[in-house]
């Protein structure tokens, strides 16, 4: 128990120094001697050993930096950081880990961070991915979003009051041929809506959405928008 | 001695050998036949760079006139993979500047390709380069496409498709226009390249050959001149739709070229959708993936289709849709059904593909070769449907998404076998399913049933290594296999890998690691190349939500077979791995 405390004291404290303090503290004397700063991957957070069991040396080789460095990677239960590191700091970043004792820099690190860190953790190792998405499609989406995310706007002017006055009052309205039902439609200046189909159309991060489930069914939006479409054809506001 | 066969006559016959395989076994008879081969090999596909080296390729195919090279993994399509990961052009380019003085079709796909490169390719070959395709590269900037415009007179091909490109200027097209008059194919869709239509109707009038167009968002009511003039245009896609309120006609003067018969239209709605109406019959390839259209569209414009031989499209389509394209689509060859947005927003209710829509499909297009598809649900008499009828089936690719909490009938592990049972020619095979989707029995079955499959992808397959361990037995014609989300341990993977006996390629993202990481080392063996891609956090700014995000992407391992020793150019993210 008092092991698993430490060890979340040091994912914690690991989660809190790295990239920046871990690097400080591996190379706070590396940098006096202008050696190469370690390199650890950003937001890798944690990769500390259990402390019973040495190390591991599966290392990648023929990267080593200048100056008599290496590259050390180290594994924790499928997280990764690779650092180019002269020997003696390898050798006491061993001794950490192996002592399971962080020492005064890293109990200064904020605790709350130790709970985001072992969900990372957990995540990383537990979970399902998520079904990627292509990225041609994710753009495509991203561009149907901010079409529509800028016809949501509430800042319509109070031009369109008196179009939609006008509007009501269109032949459009009573005409026989029209279809009985109404459809959303937006009074934008430079466009008109349509239908979109089967996914959203409107983020519903804006403060004012409109909906659309069926092609002719009204809604109303605070803005006092009102919809009208003739069966095929778009008809402006 | 060869067979009694005159040089001569073997020469003529091994002209007319195409087939990479075929090849293959021709030049292992003998070394005369290896020779042979060697000079009359007309195209080489490199399915990763890293995997031989330029000077290898010269020294076997000082002839070559066709090359195609593959860069970063194909999960790079789907932002899983470091911009930085490498696929360098550079080191090609040079030595087709030097040595390939045959060369006129080059194709770089998922590669980094600079300036500097295109330069260099266009001072040393541009003069006989016939087909350039910068096939989802990055890297390069207009002023490259400026240069090509300018020096490539003989282009008759040229394709960006979804490359990201830097642009300066839209210079290039019209340098294009101005220079080229034997253009055949020009392809920038899915780029964010700005032109104008002008430069279009300039290519029309000075490339009567132009059959296809493919280009980035322009509105199609300025495409109304072109299409006036590219007469022998039997492809295009692209454009965009923006209706402006107050004009209700502003696509009512777009008439499509007579030959047209492949179609794709970004941002098309209902209303819209009526111009394709008059050539819909003579269609035979349509693309609505970028449409707004919705299942009812879908019906109605489909079923106006009856000569259509590819259909790619969302899952909006429906199973309503669906029925449609089975009633309607004989002549179907390939058809794609991509994943609609995920988004909270109000879908069509009808917009999910399912068993129904699957089985119906599979009795209705007997001439299906290609099909993908995202499923909201899916069962094994749906799997079996496809063995049954299908028959021609090359490649079937099936994604069970996980917003539905229930799923009909898992494990599917009868039906993939009744479907690999069915589909002999199957050559590529992908299965993404969710835990419990198919049972270690299940991964069996594909080891015993896939004996041409040369590609397969898995996600979330089986339950425990002993699943691996069986499909490993398997498979004999595996060349290169894409594991993600599954829960095999690293030892199970190695294992697999020194089985599985065609093997020369694996990706896998998502697995059990081990404490020191050195169980991967059990693979480690002469020319296989073992990369690791560790775990990474991005920081992401949505648009939308004020806060940043953060996207862990889980570690990564890559192994490939090369004859080019190791990777020298390997980004921070990329650990390449060696045994002790």
């Amino acid at each position: 128990m008092e092991r698993k405390n430490s060890f979340r004291g040091i994912q914690g404290a690991i989660s809190k120094i790295n990239p920046e303090l871990l690097r400080s503290v591996i190379t706070s004397g590396t940098a006096a001697r202008g050696g190469p700063e370690a390199r650890s991957p950003p937001g890798a957070a944690t990769a500390f050993r259990h402390a019973t069991t040495p190390l591991p040396v599966l290392t990648s080789a023929c990267r080593s930096g200048s100056k008599g460095t290496a590259p050390l990677t180290i594994f924790y239960n499928g997280t990764v950081a690779v650092f180019d590191l002269p020997q003696d700091k390898a050798e006491s970043i061993l001794k950490l880990a192996e002592k399971g004792n962080v020492g005064g820099v890293l109990e200064a690190a904020d605790p709350t961070a130790s709970g985001h860190e072992e969900d990372l953790l957990t995540k990383l190792n537990g979970e399902l991915l998520p079904i990627a998405r292509k990225k041609s499609l994710e753009r495509f989406f991203a561009k149907r979003k901010e079409r529509y995310a800028w016809l949501c706007s509430p800042l319509l002017p109070t031009s369109f009051l008196v179009l939609l006055i006008r509007f009501g009052s269109s032949p459009l309205l009573t005409n026989k041929y029209l279809r009985p039902s109404i459809v959303l439609f937006i009074c934008r200046p430079c466009f008109s809506m349509r239908h979109v189909g089967d996914d959203s159309l409107l983020s519903r991060r804006r403060s004012q959405t409109l909906t659309m489930s069926q092609p002719y069914k009204m809604a109303e939006r605070e803005a006092n928008v009102a919809l009208v479409k003739e069966t095929g054809t778009i008809t402006a506001a | 001695m060869s067979c009694g066969i005159s040089d001569v006559a073997l020469d003529l016959v091994m002209g007319y050998i195409d087939d990479p395989r075929d090849r293959e076994a021709v030049s292992l008879v003998c070394k005369k036949w290896y020779h042979i081969d060697a000079i009359t090999r007309k195209h080489i596909t490199i399915a990763i760079c890293y995997s031989t080296s330029p000077d290898r390729l010269r020294r076997r195919f000082p002839r070559l006139e066709s090359l195609k090279l593959k860069g970063k993994p194909r999960a790079a399509m789907f932002n899983l993979i470091p911009e930085d990961w490498g696929g360098y052009a550079a080191p090609w380019v040079r030595e087709i500047a030097e040595a390939f003085n045959c060369l006129k079709a080059l194709h770089f796909r998922r590669m980094i390709v600079t300036d500097a490169d295109i330069a260099l390719l266009v001072k040393e070959r541009g003069h006989m380069l016939q087909t350039l395709k910068l096939d989802k590269c990055s890297g390069f900037s207009t002023d490259g496409l400026l240069l090509l415009a300018r020096s490539c007179r003989c282009l008759k091909t040229l394709f960006l498709e979804e490359s990201l490109i830097i642009e300066n200027d839209g210079a290039w097209l019209h340098e294009l226009a101005v220079n080229n008059s034997v253009l055949e194919t020009l392809n920038f869709y899915m780029t964010e390249l700005r032109i104008s239509s002008q430069d279009l109707e300039l290519l029309a009038r000075n490339c009567r050959s132009l059959i296809s167009l493919k280009i980035s968002e322009c509105d199609v009511s300025d495409l109304v001149g072109f299409f006036r003039l590219a007469t022998a245009l039997e492809e295009f896609g692209g454009g965009s739709f923006n209706d402006q309120a107050g004009e209700t006609n502003r696509y009512e003067m777009v008439r499509f070229p007579p030959r047209l018969c492949c179609l794709g239209l970004i941002y098309m709605g209902t209303n819209e959708m009526q111009i394709m109406f008059p050539f819909a019959a003579s269609l035979k390839k349509l693309d609505l993936q970028y449409t707004f259209l919705s299942t009812e569209d879908h019906c109605q414009l489909i079923q106006r289709c009856p000569n259509l031989e590819i259909l790619e499209v969302r899952n909006v389509i429906g199973d309503r849709g669906l029925e449609v394209v089975a009633q309607t689509c004989k002549k179907l060859q390939r058809l794609r059904i991509e994943r609609g947005d995920d988004e909270q927003g109000l879908e069509d209710e009808q917009g999910r593909v399912s068993q129904v829509g699957l089985s119906t499909l599979a009795q209705g297009c007997p001439e299906l070769e290609y099909l993908a598809v995202y499923v909201s649900d899916i069962t094994n008499a749906a799997l079996e449907s496809v063995g049954n009828y299908s028959k021609n089936l090359c490649d079937f690719r099936l994604v069970l998404l996980d917003r539905e909490e229930r799923i009909t009938d898992l494990p599917l592990d009868n039906g993939v076998r009744a479907l690999l049972r069915g589909c002999t020619k199957l050559r590529r095979f992908a299965l993404y399913l969710r835990p419990g989707g198919l049972s270690d029995v299940g991964l069996g079955f594909i080891g015993e049933c896939s004996r041409n499959i040369r590609w397969m992808l898995f996600g979330n397959v089986g339950e425990s290594d002993v699943g691996l361990l069986r499909f490993a037995r398997g498979c004999p014609s595996l060349q290169k296999l894409e594991l993600r989300s599954c829960c095999f341990t690293e030892r199970a993977l190695a294992l697999a890998a020194t089985q599985l006996p065609s093997l020369r390629y694996l990706w896998v993202q998502g697995y059990k690691a081990s404490p020191t990481g050195r169980d991967l080392m059990a693979m480690a063996r002469p020319f296989w190349n073992i990369e690791f891609i560790p775990s990474r956090q991005q920081i992401v700014y949505d648009d939308l939500d004020d806060r940043p995000g953060a996207i862990e992407s889980q570690a990564q391992i890559l192994a490939y077979y090369s004859l080019a020793g190791k990777r020298t150019d390997c980004p921070e993210s990329v650990v390449p791995l060696y045994p002790e």
